[in-house]
């Protein structure tokens, strides 16, 4: 069953000019995604490439300027908010920074409960067992119910930040860069604790994040963002070890290996910055060493790549663009 | 702005606004007391004690028609302590009601409030208070609804400023993925975040409503003869003789304005120092 599907999904901001002569940026333009239930679904990309925006599209924190978000079957981008508000304990997602994720005048208690009253998911008689179990279940101890925030670790409020989360009994886990705030140990405890959870409590996880190896660490498959475009999906793995658009390589490539003797592989660089999008075409035409008059004419959509049934690329040279 | 405990240890490292609260602390209850300690009635005059000095028997001396001015003071004291009080509480509640419906909410209604609040703001305010004064029956409740309604646009604007940045925060935005109700996030998650800011304000208002008072009552405008207040006893210096020749009159009124005033300024600043979440060390 699909879980969550994205249909065209645009979000056009206005970033200057003047009221005559305005300039827009698509900081999310044009996604089609779908998403399977019980998938663990990762979204990588740089700084600005639209992955916060797709996430605050999809938990109607944005209105999308254009296109539809599909939620089990049902559309919710345009549903009143009356009308939303019952459907989104189904939903929910964990905020990059985990500090302003929690409001400094309250207890974890309260934090975690509130929610769960409101949508009457317990009673005030049964919250602090309910609290003590979801703390037990993102590895907290039972003492830290009383805590303010300012009194816990960065990697402790991502928890009560997850367990808020989990109280409502979602479907689906929107993880915004739960871990990319923290320590590199506590990265991997917090990346653990995701991968059980989704496992035992059979969600559906889209795990947005900038670190390569962390995404393909949880994922079961994968999304490459580049300028508000999906450039890239396909299996998690294959991504890695076979990338069938140029800019999914140069993300490997630009990982630092520990492996000496790879040091001198061959890799793909990318010239120059991110810069302004083209107005038509490839958006990485700029900066791509292999690109050539055609990709002018390119529309962004996906196509199948040989190989893996799924594996789909927006390079037109997919599958010829790695070096082989 | 952690708790209570942290904001008084702060709170303390200023000496002399510690020095302060207890003044205030010791004028409030001598206001509040004082039906039980003054000596005298404060409107019964007294035929035989007509303006007299200070003596053993009236510590602050007499006014033209024999009425004891310590007692007068210390109502005096009262009367402009709850038109202060009140003034403030009704204009913080009405800034912090339109400040927080401007900041979250947006739109037409943050336009419609904020330019009533510029409307109200750009009004000279002396004159303001004034023409209202004179158009109502001048009186007690008149000047603490004036002050009130016309020293709240500094509170709207501050609280619509904090609830504006807390609406970006992760915190309330994970209270709408949660789907929390408006009036839990107006009230409960928003409201508290931003009543510190608030509180310290409020301190300045209320300053400000107690010099207001006293220069309304100075001008025949506030509380009205025979009723006591800081700002009608300190209208007796507008006769030359009496500034000259009987200072007892008008020296302690203005004496007390001063100090009230001060003080709650110096705890006010004090209050924001110990609650300012920069300051922690």
């Amino acid at each position: 069953m699909t879980m969550l599907e994205l249909r065209g999904l645009r979000k056009r901001y206005r970033t200057g000019g003047t009221a005559v002569a305005p300039v827009w940026l698509d900081a999310v333009d044009g996604v089609d995604l779908t998403i399977p239930e019980g998938e663990f679904f990762g979204v990588v990309g740089e700084s600005g490439c639209g992955k916060s925006t797709l996430a605050k599209l999809i938990m109607g924190i944005e209105q999308p300027t254009e296109g539809e978000v599909w939620f089990k079957g049902q559309r919710i981008d345009n549903l009143p908010e009356r009308d939303r508000r019952p459907l989104r304990t189904q939903y929910q997602m964990v905020f990059q920074d985990s500090g302003s994720s929690l409001n400094p005048r309250k207890r974890v208690m309260d934090i975690i409960a509130e929610p769960m009253l409101y949508h009457r998911l317990t009673t005030r008689r049964e919250a602090p067992a309910r609290v003590a179990e979801l703390l037990a279940l993102v590895g907290l101890p039972e003492d830290m119910q009383a805590r303010y925030p300012h009194e816990l670790s960065g990697g402790q409020r991502q928890r009560v930040c997850l367990a808020r989360a989990l109280g409502l009994k979602p479907k689906l886990l929107i993880l915004d860069e739960p871990v990319s705030a923290l320590d590199v140990s506590v990265q991997a405890q917090i990346l653990n604790l995701l991968r059980e959870l989704q496992q035992e409590l059979q969600l559906t996880c889209m795990f947005i994040g900038h670190g390569l190896a962390a995404v393909r660490y949880v994922s079961h498959r994968m999304g490459v963002m580049y300028m508000g475009r999906m450039v890239e999906i396909g299996d998690a793995q294959t991504l890695f070890t076979a990338p069938a658009h140029p800019y999914t390589r140069a993300l490997v490539d630009a990982a630092p290996v520990t492996d000496v003797t790879q040091r001198s592989r061959p890799r793909t660089q990318l010239s120059g910055e991110i810069g302004r999008k083209p107005e038509y075409g490839c958006p990485l035409m700029s900066r791509c060493p292999h690109a050539e008059g055609a990709c002018a004419g390119l529309s962004g959509a996906l196509l199948p790549v040989p190989g893996p049934l799924g594996h789909l690329s927006a390079c037109m040279k997919a599958g010829g663009a790695s070096h082989a | 702005m952690r708790n209570m405990a942290t904001i008084w240890k702060r709170f303390c490292r200023h000496r002399l606004a510690e020095a302060c609260l207890v003044i205030l602390l010791v004028l409030g209850t001598m206001a509040i007391l004082a039906p039980l300690i003054a000596p005298y009635s404060p409107t019964a005059p007294d035929m035989k004690a007509m303006n007299k000095p200070p003596s053993a028997a009236h510590i602050l001396g007499t006014d033209k028609i024999g009425r004891d001015m310590y007692s007068r003071v210390l109502y005096g004291m009262r009367v402009s302590l709850m038109v202060g009080a009140l003034a403030t509480v009704i204009s913080t509640a009405v800034g912090v009601a339109l400040g927080l419906v401007a900041g979250y909410f947006g739109g037409w209604a943050d336009r419609l409030i904020m330019s009533f609040t510029d409307m109200v703001m750009s009004f000279p305010y002396i004159l303001l208070v004034l023409v209202a004064a004179a158009i109502f029956q001048p009186g007690l409740w008149t000047i603490i609804l004036i002050l009130g309604l016309v020293n709240w646009p500094g509170v709207c604007r501050l609280v619509r400023g904090n609830v504006l940045s807390l609406r970006e925060t992760n915190f309330i935005r994970s209270d709408v993925t949660a789907g929390m109700p408006r009036r839990f996030i107006l009230l409960s998650e928003i409201l508290p975040n931003t009543l510190a800011p608030v509180l310290v304000y409020g301190t300045s208002v209320f300053a400000l409503s107690i010099l207001d008072e006293a220069a309304l009552s100075f001008l025949g405008q506030g509380v009205q003869p025979p009723m006591a207040s800081l700002g009608n006893l300190l209208g007796a210096a507008q006769s030359l003789s009496t500034l000259t020749g009987k200072p007892w009159l008008w020296l302690p009124a203005g004496v007390v304005v001063i100090v009230l005033v001060v003080c709650i300024n110096l705890v006010g600043d004090a209050l924001r120092d110990a609650m300012d979440p920069r300051n922690s060390q």
